[in-house]
């Protein structure tokens, strides 16, 4: 029997913090993977630096914000993607993580992967952001790691959730 | 650097990977049919998932309303909450601190068989070192016409989440309006 909807893995940012976070050796037999975030950086910097496979190239990304009573959309190529884990930053009210969600359809497929994401900040304040997100990977290889690149430290309690989800075929 | 091999399904600290034997992660809790209600509360909610997702499925009797949302009953002031939406000709923002609840714009005409749709996750709701940060994302389709939400709230405390209230602003939910609880299981739980 399939499962629809499996745990792969998680990982919490132990005290300290931590840069980055990768998962490696990611099985290939489900149909798309959802990457469930909850992270606060140690710095008052957002963001982290998203790439598959290790391999620096060919992605481009556009994202829909709102930031207090701020909307914009904006677009970006270059050596990752960079709006899937807006962060919250370690002057925003303490104790507080952003809430995210990255799905990677058909990550072993040999299409380009693309991805969606939506991730909030959150602040007891009336500024704090919200992204909208989709991206590309122009590559054609079955995805087989993650890695993600805090802009500072991500803070400890910060979490990482892998899912799998495999489809009736 | 975290980096979690998932080849040989090892343990380290507080790194965890599955067995090859997976029940499923995604496991259904409960779920509230609403229909004549304008609150409904999830409560004795357990405490073994790592996180919960919200489904919600909604008509009302009096037009659009929004849905508040609030944790193990606090009705005090401590609540952030922040929204990004559309209604098909323009794109809005706006944010709100210190307030009495977090609300979703979960707007829901009285068009019969019209139903807006929602889904929400609370991540780490168990997790005593957080305060619970709430990602929703929903909207409603008026055959033509409608609105569509990404939004985020925040309970400033760092309680497990034991209880989750829904309340209708200004009306009742119609038949047929649901929400079901779900819990998604920590890899290794």
């Amino acid at each position: 029997m399939a499962f629809t909807y499996s745990k792969i893995a998680t990982y919490t940012v132990g005290s300290g913090g931590i840069p980055s976070v990768s998962f490696l050796n990611i099985p290939q037999n489900y149909t798309d993977l959802i990457l469930k975030v909850s992270l606060r950086a140690t710095a008052a910097t957002s963001g982290g630096h998203l790439t598959f496979n290790s391999n620096a190239a060919g992605y481009t990304e556009s994202v829909l914000y709102g930031e207090g009573a701020t909307t914009g959309h904006a677009s970006n190529s270059g050596s990752s993607l960079v709006w899937p884990f807006l962060t919250v930053l370690s002057t925003y009210t303490a104790n507080t993580f952003s809430n995210g969600a990255i799905y990677i359809p058909n990550y072993t497929s040999s299409n380009f992967k693309a991805i969606s994401a939506d991730v909030v900040q959150e602040n007891n304040a009336t500024t704090s952001a919200l992204y909208a997100e989709v991206g590309l990977w122009s590559n054609t290889s079955p995805i087989n790691s993650i890695s993600i690149v805090s802009g500072s430290n991500f803070a400890q309690h910060s979490t990482f959730s892998l899912y799998g989800v495999k489809a009736e075929i | 650097m975290g980096a979690i091999s998932l080849k040989y399904k090892s343990k380290s600290g507080n790194l965890t990977a599955p067995g090859d034997v997976d029940p499923g992660a995604m496991i259904p809790i409960a779920t509230a049919s609403l229909s004549g209600l304008n609150t409904v509360t999830f409560s004795s909610i357990p405490q073994a998932y790592e996180h919960l997702q919200l489904r919600a499925y909604l008509n009302n009797a009096v037009g659009n309303i929004s849905v508040s949302m609030q944790f193990n009953g606090d009705t005090g002031t401590n609540y952030a909450k922040h929204i990004i939406y559309g209604d098909g000709s323009a794109a809005a923002a706006s944010g709100v601190a210190t307030t009495a609840s977090m609300t979703f714009h979960i707007y829901s005409g009285n068009t019969s068989n019209i139903f807006s749709a929602a889904i929400m996750d609370v991540l780490d709701y168990a997790n005593t070192n957080k305060n619970t940060t709430v990602r929703g994302i929903c909207g409603w389709d008026n055959n033509g016409s409608g609105s569509v939400m990404l939004g985020s709230g925040l309970w400033v405390n760092t309680n497990a989440v034991s209880s989750i209230t829904f309340g209708a602003a200004g009306g009742t939910w119609s038949s047929g309006s649901t929400i079901a609880l779900y819990g998604i299981k920590r890899a290794g739980a």
